[in-house]
């Protein structure tokens, strides 16, 4: 009986219930991804360059807003050439913006505007949701304006952090909105309305401004010239002509998908500034079906309870150069290029 | 050898006895009951889009670290999100949301008991004497509070002192003190309900207007494609009810003998004093069976001096604040929402302020409740308070 029962025992099949461990995958980490992956060939050459790639492969943890190639190539950096060619001291800067510590999947972003995070640069930079109706995952994020991807592009998790990608370079410049648009040389005609309606010093001290500025070429197609802006008169003018562009120094930090989160395609609603009678809306639309990013800014003016197109100027303006030239972060406040002027100083005389 | 048996027959009972579970019961010596609203609203726009989001966190007796940020707090109302339009009279115990309607909402905390068989499971039992309270702005996400890191811990929006009564029902609003300056407040009222002589064959409301100062003269009339007709309420106004059935077309069908009666004024005050109740019966309808009051709706209409239900005309020639009106109750499935009918609330969802529900042998069965109105900002909330009724027999 006894041997029966051990017999029993023994007979029994003793399976290893542990599966073999999987030796071929060993999860990578954020430096080793980029470095494998051919569509941030531009991101891995820039923090390659700066040293950073290291921090990537060994410190952590980090959320990093990556930029594909595609997102660099929209800042006119086409190569890894072009990347070698900048300034690695400032480069490593704009790098360490890209950065935040700790790990931040989608879902753990608040459903709010402009959330503050720290980055490695020591800036912040602003998270926005999308309210809208999608799933926690699925909902729109942009990080300072930049359309941060869907799917397969955000909350990619690895060994030491989580990667989301952008469609933008952030840009942070830590110097004032007045000394950004004095360095830009294609900005000089508005530098030189903006002294003579007595706004330029405005732009160093007031804190924080949005700015849209148009590009010299929008004036020309009026006809100005830096001599027939010397010669106006700014008491002849309605001071919106040209207090438009900073908004008539509101303090406001406006990017441009602020509108489109705000009110979506409404450019009557929460997502306009209203500079009585009249209105300017910050539009912004992202077609899912081809990864499109469109945007403009909007001009309406008031008539009774109804809106119409702007009658003194342009209706539709776009930014100049396309939605890099968007979203220009300075230390008092924010830049947006614009390829034409709002107002025809002509009809805007008083 | 034999006698050492018992020990068999004690181990079981060493065992029993060793698996006793010892449960140590919550309790608070002598509570106040306590539910709380938070009643800010502002619609984000370009200008204040950075500003904090009145999403809050609502504590008493808050411990503090040295630059003022809380670490911890004796009671605390975590993810206070606006306050729904009714507030239930028993808490969904179902549900397990984690953004809150009130506090205490569905957090499982000490609820009042039954007092004056009034059933207070909404209320919290919260200690009584002097406490500060504070009510701070937190991020829009599932981190609790005290989890947060320190910069996200919000700004303190109210800080305040109260001091409860023990046994005594509290409602606390957060609300807009000021309508230009957005400037927040605590508002406290120590509920009477459940000391007054109410019949319980008579349907108890009372109303108030907790609008910000200035909210009439300084809030928009018209905005564009939004209808705002008939949605302000002068800061005094009187009241007058109908009870009403659904008839086609979702039309109010006044019951004879309830159409347009006075009951009373509505004042706009931040005092924190109860307003007096009205009533009306709980079977006005002469074709219900006195146990089920079929599908009613309870209109209150809201009229500036020297308007009446006699003289109304169409409201849209009115001034501004010359009407308004709450319906509630079984307005139906697609309700034309209009400037007669500007504000819609649900309450119930069959007879709005009267509680139908399976009780003893008959379902369903209605009762009748004590109900508070508030008109806060362009917006009215109803909150309904039931009795305690017997359970159901199957």
């Amino acid at each position: 009986m006894t041997v029966l029962l051990l017999t029993l025992v023994a007979g029994c099949r003793k399976d290893n219930l542990l599966p073999p461990l999987d030796t071929t995958k060993v999860p990578r980490s954020m430096g080793v991804f980029i470095e494998n992956n051919y569509d941030l060939s531009l991101l891995h050459a820039a923090l390659k360059k700066t040293g950073l790639l290291d921090t990537l492969k060994a410190g952590g943890p980090f959320t990093l807003f990556a930029p594909d190639n595609a997102a660099f190539n929209g800042k006119g950096i086409a190569t890894v050439a072009d990347i070698e060619n900048m300034n690695t001291d400032s480069l490593r800067a704009m790098m360490r913006y890209h950065i935040i510590r700790n790990r931040y999947f989608i879902s753990s972003f608040p459903l709010q505007m402009d959330t503050k995070y720290v980055t490695l640069a020591g800036e912040n930079l602003y998270i926005t949701a999308d309210k809208g109706n999608f799933a926690a995952e699925a909902r729109n994020f942009f990080v300072n304006g930049a359309f941060v991807q869907l799917e397969s592009k955000r909350n990619i998790a690895l060994a030491n952090g989580v990667i989301h990608i952008i469609s933008r370079p952030l840009e942070y410049n830590a110097f004032t909105v007045q000394d950004y648009i004095a360095r830009d040389t294609s900005l000089t005609l508005f530098v030189a309305a903006m002294k003579r309606f007595n706004l330029w010093d405005g732009f160093k001290t007031k804190n924080p401004l949005t700015i849209f500025a148009p590009v010299n070429s929008a004036f020309s197609k009026y006809g100005i010239t830096a001599e027939t802006i010397a010669a106006m008169n700014p008491a002849a003018y309605n001071p919106l002509c040209f207090g438009v562009y900073p908004l008539s120094m509101r303090p406001m930090h406006v990017f441009s998908t602020d509108g489109y989160v705000l009110s979506h395609t409404n450019v009557f609603g929460a997502g306009s500034i209203i500079l009585e009678p009249y209105s300017v809306s910050p539009s912004y639309d992202y077609n899912w079906n081809g990864n499109i990013e469109t945007a403009g800014v909007f001009i309406n003016r008031r008539q009774g309870i109804d809106w119409i197109a702007n009658p003194q100027g342009a209706f539709r303006l776009n930014y100049w150069g396309g939605r890099g030239n968007a979203d220009h972060l300075c230390a008092n406040g924010i830049v947006h290029v614009i390829d034409d002027l709002i107002f025809n100083p002509d009809l805007m005389k008083q | 050898m034999n006698k050492r048996y018992y020990i068999f027959l004690l181990l079981p009972l060493l065992g029993l006895l060793g698996s006793c579970r010892k449960t140590e019961y919550a309790s608070i010596q002598s509570p106040a009951y306590l539910r709380v609203f938070n009643c800010l609203d502002y619609t984000a726009s370009l200008d204040n889009k950075d500003a904090p989001q009145p999403f809050l966190t609502f504590m008493i007796d808050p411990a503090t670290d040295e630059n003022g940020i809380p670490v911890s707090a004796a009671v605390t109302g975590d993810f206070l999100d606006h306050r729904d339009d009714w507030a239930m009279p028993y808490p969904d115990a179902a549900s397990n949301v984690i953004w809150q309607k009130e506090f205490p909402g569905t957090k499982r905390v000490l609820a009042a008991p039954v007092l004056n068989g009034y059933d207070l499971s909404s209320w919290a039992q919260v200690p009584s004497g002097k406490h500060r309270v504070i009510f701070r702005t937190r991020p829009l996400n599932n981190t609790p509070y005290f989890e947060l890191d320190k910069q996200d811990r919000g700004v303190t929006l109210i800080d305040t002192t109260i001091d409860l009564t023990a046994g005594e029902v509290y409602t606390m609003h957060a609300l807009v003190a000021e309508y230009a300056s957005k400037q927040a407040m605590m508002y406290l009222r120590n509920e009477t309900f459940p000391k007054q002589p109410f019949a319980d064959d008579q349907v108890y409301v009372n109303c108030y207007n907790l609008s910000a100062k200035g909210f009439f003269e300084l809030s928009a009339n018209t905005v564009t494609n939004e209808v705002l007709t008939s949605t302000k309420l002068r800061d005094t106004m009187n009241v007058y009810y109908t009870l009403a059935r659904r008839g086609a077309f979702n039309a109010v069908v006044p019951m004879p003998g309830y159409k347009g009666i006075p009951m009373g004024q509505i004042y706009r005050s931040l005092e924190s004093k109860v307003a007096p109740y009205f009533s009306f019966p709980l079977f006005a309808d002469s074709s219900s069976n006195k146990i089920f009051t079929g599908n009613m709706m309870q209109q209150f209409s809201f009229y500036a001096t020297g308007f009446s239900p006699e003289n109304m005309v169409f409201p849209d020639f009115l001034a501004v604040g010359a009407y308004s009106s709450l319906l509630l109750g079984d307005f139906g499935d697609n309700p034309n929402r209009s400037s007669y009918y500007p504000f819609l609330v649900r309450a119930d969802l069959r007879t709005g302020l009267i509680v139908s529900i399976h009780s003893g042998t008959n379902n369903p069965r209605s009762f009748a409740t004590v109900n508070t109105i508030e008109y806060i900002n362009r917006r009215f909330y109803v909150t309904t308070v039931q009795r305690k009724y017997a359970p159901p027999v199957y």
